[in-house]
């Protein structure tokens, strides 16, 4: 038993006797095993990285604005919350700045997704091929009539059409590679256009890496903004180009594909019924993990109707602006789930599972430190190293105060003091390894000082018995073995009822109420097994195996 | 540790007035040390918890657990704290789910003192049932964590989660003193099965005085180098306890006087035969 929880304290050990430069050393992987082995010391303890954030809230009013910033901040934190990390710090600054603290072994890069993305999550149908190619002929026309008059040189649509038709005919001939159709147009959207080949033979508009600034540049423009505009009136429902948020690759080149999608919501995805993370199939060639949705009743029976009427037809997944997934509608589907591509990693699957079940008010979020940095306590420096000189003294003063009262027989208590430590670390690995990672914070610092003062009290109780019951009987075996005896039912009585208690604070409590009864049941088991698989033993052993003529207490 | 001081300690319990005067002097230094600071500033985590119920319901089940095993195992009443238990957690229970109501409509005030009171008709029937130990017990660690609240209230600049959370440390510690102290009463009461209660809990208080005295100095040397070297929480941390620590052990020691005149001439109740494994008793 002492061997086993030495070796489940050890990462903790390890981690809280390394220098912050020494664990920033250590290889990426081997850094996320040691923390996600370990008991972590929370914020308030030592600190955590820093993510600012700047919303923009010009468009609300004063009410307006206060209402949507609670609601992101709460938002935020849920999100934190749900992904395991339980003690964000979250502070407001000037200038609609926001300050979000998170624990040292949290994944910054995640938690600043999880802070920018909106987490809408919105279903689009594919506008029809053909009035793509419309479309996008009409933006060639636009673009090049406007080249022509800037130039003074009128381009006659006759070489326009030959274009588009050119394109149209060169996209078509490719179905397995990609291939550029290059215009001869000057500025042209089709000579920016790429034809790229995805599952079940579908081809997509793509946008070579080179061209994406291009053509985003060339969509934001008035003149095509309002050719677009035109072609949705004379087309309704009106479509919007969408990029995806996912870059492919063909042929060594690096292609961005572009979705000309119905601009309206067909179906809002959210509130949904839950996020389930599992092994992806459909989505296998985006990642390991896939991100389940489960609709709601009234989700369902709407997604189920869309689904029928648009067999056949494609339906884009919408989400943070750029269209995260794309499914071929092959019939009803009936059972309101949709699986979308959680990445290749669990953890990138949980952030993104909790962004989905918990939308954001729609406020625009910007990143300012995208670069995850120390942030200093919010309580002072180095609470802990602060702590360790005194915690050192007041060892110490009880180390005298024993042994002066139980001389050589106070050695066996200090010993049990390391021992206590052990198990109570070992117990605190298990609640880790159970799926629950308590920090240390300062509310488990109070859980752990009141454990470790029940584990004196006990300790005291035990031995201050053993000095009234050992001489009564007529052999200091006899005596001590009796005593003993009647000690166990109280010790165990004692300890039952503070894991009960902890075990309650822990059922019914929130962030630091939780995080006092976890450390708290951790100290009290911790002291339990010391009390008996330490003290218990060892005093037994000295008496009876060795037969030692006195014991000094 | 003289051997007068037992025999001056048991003669305490023959001087309620003394030990009751005492007990209030420190009440009231805890009390004024608090009412003499103008103003508490109040951390919003603090409040946030406050408002949440979770603190008060928390309390309400730790006192149930105390009144469960201290009822059982000191009071030798089981079943009745356990019936008594269940039936006060289910009535504690539907007023808790009655707690987003009671905030929907401004009634939060109203909902606390509803709870408190369920806390107390539970410390009453407690008594009713005849778990005078566990009630004891509770009342302990209450004194306790009120006199260190008040002194170190008067003391801190802020009141903060980690504050109360340290509070309910002082609260833990002075039950398991109250239950490993009552345990010798326990055993003395069991040994001298023709002798009142009382007598018995004169005599095993008598012999728990050591290991309440070295607990509570225990827990202020502790307490004191963090009180006194450290910054900061763990400075607050140690302020608490440096009180807390000390005062449990006292609550504890002078909780031998109402016990005493509550058990005086209250005989050994001994068990039915079947859960005495059987043993006929005498």
């Amino acid at each position: 038993m002492t061997l086993l929880g030495s070796v489940l304290v050890y990462p903790t050990v390890r981690l809280w006797s390394s220098t912050s430069e020494a664990i920033e050393k250590l290889p990426p992987e081997e850094r996320k095993t040691l923390y996600s082995q370990s008991t972590v010391p929370g914020i308030d303890l030592a600190g955590g990285y820093r993510i600012t954030a700047g919303v923009d809230v010009s468009r609300f009013t004063d009410r307006g604005r206060s209402r949507a910033v609670e609601s992101l901040v709460e938002t935020w934190r849920r999100r934190l919350n749900a992904f395991g990390i339980s003690e964000p710090v979250i502070a407001a600054r000037e200038g609609d700045l926001f300050d979000i603290v998170v624990p040292l072994s949290a994944d910054g890069g995640l938690a600043g997704r999880m802070i920018r993305e909106s987490g809408e999550i919105t279903l689009h149908l594919f506008k029809d091929g053909a009035e793509v190619q419309a479309l996008r002929q009409r933006i060639d026309d636009a673009v090049l009539e406007r080249v022509s008059m800037e130039a003074g040189s009128p381009v006659g649509a006759e070489s326009t059409e030959e274009a588009g038709a050119e394109s149209t005919e060169e996209a078509g001939a490719e179905s397995t590679e990609t291939e550029s159709a290059e215009a001869e147009g000057p500025g042209g959207l089709s000579a920016l256009l790429a034809r790229i080949t995805v599952e079940e033979g579908i081809g997509d508009i793509a946008v070579r890496e080179d061209n994406v600034e291009a053509v985003r540049t060339m969509l934001a423009d008035s003149t095509v903004r309002a050719a677009i505009r035109a072609f949705n009136l004379a087309n309704p429902p009106a479509g919007a180009f969408a990029w995806a948020s996912e870059p492919v690759e063909r042929g060594g080149s690096v292609y961005y594909p572009l979705y000309f999608i119905n601009q309206d919501i067909d179906l809002n995805v959210q509130p949904l019924a839950s996020a389930v993370i599992g092994d992806a199939s459909v989505t296998a060639e985006r990642g390991a993990y896939a991100v389940r949705l489960f609709l709601e009743d009234e989700g369902r029976e709407s997604l189920a109707n869309l689904s029928s009427a648009n067999a056949g037809n494609r339906l884009a997944i919408k989400m943070n602006g750029q269209v995260y997934v794309t499914l071929n509608i092959q019939g009803r589907i009936p059972d309101g789930r949709i699986e979308i591509p959680g990445g290749d990693t669990l953890e990138e699957a949980r952030a993104l599972a909790a962004i989905l079940e918990t939308e954001s008010p729609p406020v625009a979020v910007t990143l300012l430190d995208q670069e995850a940095m120390d942030a200093p306590s919010p309580y002072g420096e180095d609470v802990v190293a602060g702590a360790a000189g005194p915690a050192v003294i007041s060892l110490a003063l009880l180390g005298v105060l024993v042994l002066i009262r139980y001389r050589a027989a106070g050695v066996v208590f200090l010993v049990g003091i390391l021992y206590h430590l052990i198990m109570t670390g070992a117990v605190l690995r298990l609640w880790n390894i159970a799926g629950i990672a308590p920090y240390l914070t300062l509310a488990g610092a109070a859980g752990f000082l009141g454990a470790f003062l029940v584990f004196t009290a006990v300790h005291l109780w035990m031995f201050e018995y053993l000095r009234t019951e050992s001489g009564t009987e007529s052999s200091i075996r006899q005596g001590v073995m009796t005593a003993l005896e009647k000690c166990r039912p109280v010790l165990v009585w004692v300890h039952v009822m503070l894991l009960l208690v902890s075990v309650s604070l822990v059922a019914i409590g929130t962030d630091g109420l939780v995080n006092f009864g976890l450390v708290l049941f951790s100290g009290a088991a911790g002291s339990l097994l010391t009390s008996f698989l330490w003290t218990n033993m060892l005093l037994s052993s000295l008496v009876a195996d060795w037969q030692i003529k006195k014991l000094s207490v | 540790m003289t051997n007068n001081l037992p025999a001056f300690y048991e003669k305490l319990a023959d001087q309620p007035g003394l030990v009751y005067a005492f007990a209030v002097l420190l009440a009231v230094l805890g009390i004024a040390a608090t009412a003499l600071k103008a103003e508490h500033s109040v951390t919003d985590g603090l409040v946030a918890l406050l408002l949440s119920g979770d603190l008060l319901y928390g309390l309400f089940l730790i006192m149930l657990i105390v009144l469960v095993i201290v009822g059982a195992r000191i009071d030798d009443r089981p079943g009745k704290s356990i019936a008594l238990a269940l039936g006060v957690l289910a009535a504690g229970s539907i007023v808790r789910l009655l707690l987003p109501f009671a905030r929907s409509i401004d009634w939060l005030g109203e909902w606390n003192g509803v709870m408190i009171g369920i806390m107390i008709i539970t410390l009453y029937l407690s008594l009713r049932v005849g778990a005078r130990f566990a009630v004891v017990a509770m009342g302990c660690a209450l004194y306790a964590m009120i006199v260190t609240a008040g002194i170190a209230f008067g003391l801190a600049d802020q009141i903060s989660v980690s504050s109360i959370l340290a509070l309910m440390t002082v609260g833990a510690l002075a039950v398991a003193m109250a239950f490993l102290g009552y345990s010798q009463v326990r055993i003395q009461m069991e040994s001298a099965r023709r002798e009142p209660v009382g007598h018995s809990v004169r005599t095993g208080m008598s012999r728990a005085l050591p290991f309440l005295l070295l607990a509570g100095l225990a827990a202020l040397l502790i307490a004191a180098p963090m009180a006194v070297f450290a910054g900061g929480p763990p400075r607050d941390f140690g302020l608490l306890l440096l009180i807390g620590g000390p005062v449990g052990a006292l609550a504890v020691l002078m909780s031998m006087v109402p016990l005493v005149s509550m058990t005086q001439n209250v005989p050994f109740e001994t068990g039915s035969p079947a859960r005495r494994g059987g043993r006929r008793q005498r």
